[in-house]
């Protein structure tokens, strides 16, 4: 059977050790990925809101989530991510970017960060908004085994004396080939 | 085949929105710069019969083909992928029509970003002058007044008899 769309998980990292439970988006910085699934399109599922001051100063903030291929046997193979769909404004902006789990792509970590402020190093951003200017999933021949995942990182900035907005959103999305 | 780069793929919504405010005398700049500078080869969804659309959009969820049929998208054959304007790239303000670098040689649409007329707040100063210039044309000149008065008065003769 084909890899299906409810195969393809996405959820948090920050977890102590693999795929153990992390609810907490905020702590979403990296290391294991966790059991936890991130619930699509709801307020603050990744990000947290930016505060008056935050706005005031300008803040760039970073989250990893995981993207987990859960099917049984089958690789998700020449995958591409990107933005699909975003509201942002003049004012701010999100950038992606994927690493692949170190030691195991299975039960691997990737870097941690030590708060939200601090970049990930050692990793490319990119701004695509379709498929053809994606970025490929890492590891080799951009593929992610049955039970692997990757890494990706936001990236968001919000510029100085950005003014307040509400319901903010950006889509992440995965796309690729599977065996009949 | 040209590399196509995520500016490009800014220019092609860019000429999307264009087309969907009717500014045609924009879509044909952007079109021929995006064929002729950057060699891109592309199709416009109005160029493609309706009928063949699925093929194009079977990739998408609902919502996003309805939204592609509705605004129209883009076909890159060479990449297999289409280029499509959602709902949230329409608003003229937004992160999508911004582009990742300058394109001077396109003036004004080459820009960070770029507004579309109908979108932009009125110019009262201009609007002010084209009030003027129409009432201007309405008054009558002292020759017209004196013809309209000649033939005011040939009707009520004419009336009269």
């Amino acid at each position: 059977m084909p890899i299906v769309a409810g195969d393809l998980l996405y959820k948090y990292t920050g977890a102590g050790s693999h795929n153990a439970a992390q609810t907490d988006p905020n702590a979403s910085l990296g290391n294991f990925r966790a059991s936890s699934l991130i619930t699509d399109a709801a307020d603050n599922n990744v990000f947290d809101d930016v505060s008056g001051g935050e706005s005031a100063a300008g803040d760039t903030e970073y989250r990893a989530i995981a993207f987990h291929n859960n099917h049984g046997s089958l690789p998700l193979t020449a995958g591409k991510v990107w933005i699909s769909a975003d509201t942002g404004n003049a004012e701010d902006d999100i950038s992606i970017a994927v690493e692949v789990p170190a030691a195991s792509e299975t039960t691997g970590a990737i870097q941690t960060i030590v708060n939200e402020s601090t970049a990930p190093t050692g990793v490319s951003w990119s701004d695509a908004t379709t498929k053809v200017t994606g970025l490929n999933f890492p590891g080799s021949g951009a593929d992610v085994a049955a039970g692997d995942w990757f890494g990706i990182w936001l990236r968001r900035i919000i510029s100085v004396g950005a003014a307040a907005q509400s319901a903010e959103s950006v889509t992440i999305r995965c796309e690729g080939d599977t065996a009949p | 085949m040209t590399v196509i780069v995520e500016n490009d793929v800014r220019l092609l919504r860019r000429l999307l929105v264009c087309l969907n405010y009717g500014e045609m005398e924009n879509v044909v700049k952007l079109d021929t710069y995006l064929r002729q500078v950057r060699e891109l080869n592309f199709q416009l969804s109005r160029y493609i019969p309706e009928a063949e659309w699925p093929r194009y959009l079977n990739r998408f969820n609902q919502e996003e083909q309805l939204l592609a049929r509705q605004y129209g998208f883009v076909w890159l054959p060479d990449h297999v992928d289409t280029i499509f304007l959602n709902r949230k790239w329409k608003n003229p303000f937004t992160l999508y029509v911004r582009l990742l670098q300058v394109i001077t040689e396109l003036g004004e649409l080459g820009e960070l970003f770029y507004q579309p007329k109908a979108e932009r707040p009125p110019d009262w100063a201009d609007q002010v002058e084209e009030m003027k210039h129409f009432y201007r044309g309405r008054v009558p000149t002292p020759e017209q007044v004196k013809k309209l008065s000649i033939v005011e008065r040939l009707a009520r003769w004419a009336s009269k008899k």
